[in-house]
């Protein structure tokens, strides 16, 4: 990796236990060494951007550099998170990877033209999704000099 | 039942008030028309009853003046009077049997020039006799006489209509009479005196009451209205009483009289009943008359011309006899009305149930179709959903698999990994039914507005998409002109993709597949597909294994496979989203073949679509 890049917060937003189990082995089979940072639902995602609650320490709860997130999630879904993401100015510049299940959903969310960065179809090959991460990681997390 | 909103009741009366309405209608008409006509008939038949009556009363009067002249002309009288006085015995028998014959005078006279009685022969009830001289009166004061007298000879003198007097008080029985008399000459033409009839006035009212056919009553008035037959016996001959003078038509009935005495013949009705007036001149133009006096004694009050000798007929029908037609016919058209209304209250029951039943059968109908439609549209949607969230565990039973057979490949063994193998192998087929099954689903709920598609486009697309298949293969594809059609460019897409991507798979094993998809102008073959429109008819032939016959309509149902999985992958589900898209469509899809003779797919589709589907898609 050049030495001008920094390691960036991954912030994985999935209700689905298995999935992130899924997505977090995938990173580390790509050999990323990204911190990543999980919350499980809508109004976590929210808490941690903002800093509130159990996210108030910036040591424990970076902010984060790119944002992996799940659609359906409860409390709070990731299409209603998302459209606050980006009303919110200092966190309108994180981008945001949507991870979907299927090609219908991502048709479905571009309907709603909320500036999503990038869709990932949930893939049903871990190898796959290995490959997604670290074509992830080297698009956002290393070429792409994040704003901090 | 009232919960549909159209009771019994309310679908009775819809028909039924509007039908008692007209049949009233019709009924009232009925009514008025008939009353008006039986009033017309009234009025004919009174007008024509007084017209006869009219003629009888003259013919009378004349037949009565007749037998005065030819008394008047009696060759046995001139012969006496010329001096032979032995004819007065003949003159005397002729006048005894004329009284017998005609029994319509009641004295029979004639009085000299000084208006003595030399001849008298009274009826005496059909037993004339001839009065005996000494019983002769000289009745020269008397008005008839010194009227009668005072007339050339051949005039003839008729008396007003009255009451017989003897010795100045009104005969009783009541002799209504009417005096006629004329001058009598000697062969010289000097007067000698004049011949009087007392005409027995009762029997020109009896002819007249006998021969009068009306509804109701005949009046006989005199010039002065005065009543010489009328209703009541105590309103006649008024003018011969000092207390009955006001009984006159004109006063009882002041306003029919009113309208009679301008005219000479007319029909007047008012709340009294129907009159009907015919003047008569009863007196011809040579007589003559006098208005009579009212005590004996007495000279007559004027000399009056035949023109002023005035009666009037009237035909009364009272009110009670009009209004007992018209209430017969009320009554009789209100049994009718009665009966009409319960043969159509009958008759609009029957109907009124066939209607509400033909209604709720109808909202039965729409109900169940709307219901129908309702739970497809449910089921389709589950579908949807149920086989996306089925998905998700399958593809976690993927991944973890493919985790644990790489991962742990060593620890389990060649056995171990052929059950994974098997495992994924078989969560793999399920994924593939669980898609198939969603693009089922969405034929119906992922469904576009149609909009013209060009059918050499979609092909040509699903070509490119084939395009690794299609050279694996070394297959061949031919395409002639497709149409332009109003479709579902999305669903045509997959339509031709299932099919060509059939045929691609379904090819002999030696042989590269040859697929042609082409089109032409069809004939319509049910009524059901609209000859108003192009009805095109697209075929896609290969020449690959083709199915038997049997199969021909199996193969669109979902699940049905003729192959095995190990031959031939696929859940069976590609032929139904076919025919679903076609159906949707408005078009039919069927399918020919033989065993190893390739197969024959036929679509037809209209080029244009309906308002109505387009907005049901």
């Amino acid at each position: 990796m050049p030495p001008e890049t920094e390691l960036i917060t991954i912030l994985l937003a999935d209700d689905d236990e298995e999935d992130r189990m899924l997505a977090i082995e995938a990173l580390e089979e790509a050999r990323l060494a990204n911190e990543v940072k999980v919350v499980e639902d809508g109004e976590e995602l929210m808490d941690y951007l903002h800093r509130r609650g159990q996210y108030t320490d910036p040591e424990s709860s970076p902010r984060p550099g790119l944002i992996l997130l799940d659609l359906n999630m409860p409390k709070k879904d990731g299409r209603q998170a998302l459209k606050e993401i980006k009303e919110v100015p200092g966190l309108r510049s994180i981008p945001v990877v949507v991870l979907t299940t299927s090609k219908a959903e991502e048709d479905i969310l571009r309907t709603y033209d909320l500036g999503v960065n990038s869709f990932i179809t949930k893939p049903v090959s871990f190898d796959r999704l290995t490959d997604i991460m670290k074509a992830l990681a080297l698009y956002w997390c290393s070429i792409v000099r994040l704003p901090n | 039942m009232n919960s549909r909103g159209y009771s019994l009741s309310k679908a009775f009366l819809i028909i039924f008030i509007p039908a008692a309405l007209a049949i009233a209608a019709l009924l009232m008409f009925v009514f008025f028309t008939e009353t008006a006509s039986e009033r017309e008939i009234i009025k004919r038949t009174e007008s024509s009853n007084v017209r006869m009556l009219k003629e009888i009363v003259k013919a009378d009067l004349h037949s009565a003046v007749s037998d005065l002249m030819i008394l008047a002309n009696h060759s046995g009288l001139k012969a006496f009077l010329d001096g032979d006085t032995q004819r007065i015995t003949e003159v005397a028998a002729d006048l005894t049997s004329f009284s017998r014959r005609k029994g319509s005078f009641d004295h029979i006279r004639y009085l000299d020039e000084t208006g003595m009685e030399v001849l008298r022969v009274n009826y005496n009830n059909g037993s004339p006799i001839l009065v005996p001289k000494d019983k002769l009166q000289n009745k020269g004061e008397r008005y008839y006489f010194l009227d009668s007298f005072g007339l050339s000879p051949g005039e003839v003198f008729v008396s007003p209509f009255d009451l017989n007097i003897e010795r100045g008080q009104i005969e009783q029985p009541l002799k209504p009479m009417i005096r006629l008399g004329t001058p009598v000459t000697d062969s010289t033409g000097v007067k000698r005196g004049i011949v009087l009839l007392n005409y027995q006035g009762q029997k020109l009212i009896n002819s007249i009451t006998q021969a009068h056919q009306g509804l109701g009553n005949i009046l006989l008035l005199n010039g002065n209205g005065y009543f010489l037959s009328g209703l009541d016996p105590a309103d006649e001959w008024g003018f011969m009483y000092e207390d009955r003078r006001n009984i006159r038509f004109d006063t009882l009935y002041p306003a029919a009289a009113e309208n009679w005495q301008a005219n000479d013949f007319t029909t007047w009705s008012d709340q009294n009943g129907m009159f009907t007036f015919n003047r008569i001149h009863p007196v011809s133009e040579a007589d003559r008359t006098s208005s009579g006096a009212s005590n004996a004694y007495e000279p007559s009050q004027s000399s009056v011309d035949a023109k002023d000798y005035v009666w009037t007929l009237v035909g009364f029908v009272p009110d009670d006899i009009l209004s007992a037609g018209v209430n017969r016919l009320a009554v009789k058209l209100a049994q009718v009305y009665s009966l009409l209304m319960l043969i159509t209250a009958t008759g609009v029951w029957f109907l009124a149930k066939a209607r509400k039943a033909s209604i709720d059968d109808r909202t039965t109908l729409e109900q169940t179709a709307s219901e129908l439609s309702r739970s497809n549209k449910e089921l389709e949607e589950f579908a949807y959903i149920a086989s996306h969230d089925l998905q998700e565990p399958l593809r976690k039973v993927l991944v973890f698999g493919e985790r644990l057979e790489t991962k742990y490949q060593n620890e389990l063994g060649d056995r171990g990994r052929d059950y994974i193998r098997r495992m994924r192998s078989a969560a793999t087929r399920m994924q593939t039914l669980i898609n198939d099954l969603l693009d089922y689903s969405r034929v119906n709920t992922k469904a576009q507005p149609f909009t013209p598609t060009d059918l050499t486009k979609v092909v040509n697309e699903v070509l490119e998409d084939l395009e690794t298949r299609t050279s694996e293969v070394k297959a061949k594809v031919e395409i002639s002109d497709l149409p332009i059609i109003d479709a579902d460019p999305l669903q045509m897409r997959q339509l031709f993709q299932n099919l060509i991507g059939n045929a691609l798979k379904f090819h002999k094993p030696e042989e590269p597949p040859v697929v042609k998809v082409s089109s032409s102008k069809a004939e319509p073959k049910s009524p059901s597909e609209r000859i108003d429109d192009i009805l095109n008819e697209i075929i896609i032939e290969d020449n690959g294994i083709g199915f038997d016959r049997a199969y021909s309509e199996r193969i669109f149902g979902t699940f049905q496979r003729l192959h095995g999985r190990k031959d031939y992958e696929g859940a069976g589900i590609g032929l139904s989203v076919c025919r679903k898209i076609v159906s949707r469509h408005g078009g039919t899809i069927t399918a020919e073949s033989e065993p190893e003779k390739g197969a024959k797919f036929t679509i037809r589709l209209l080029t244009r679509q309906s308002e109505e589907i387009n907005r049901a898609a």
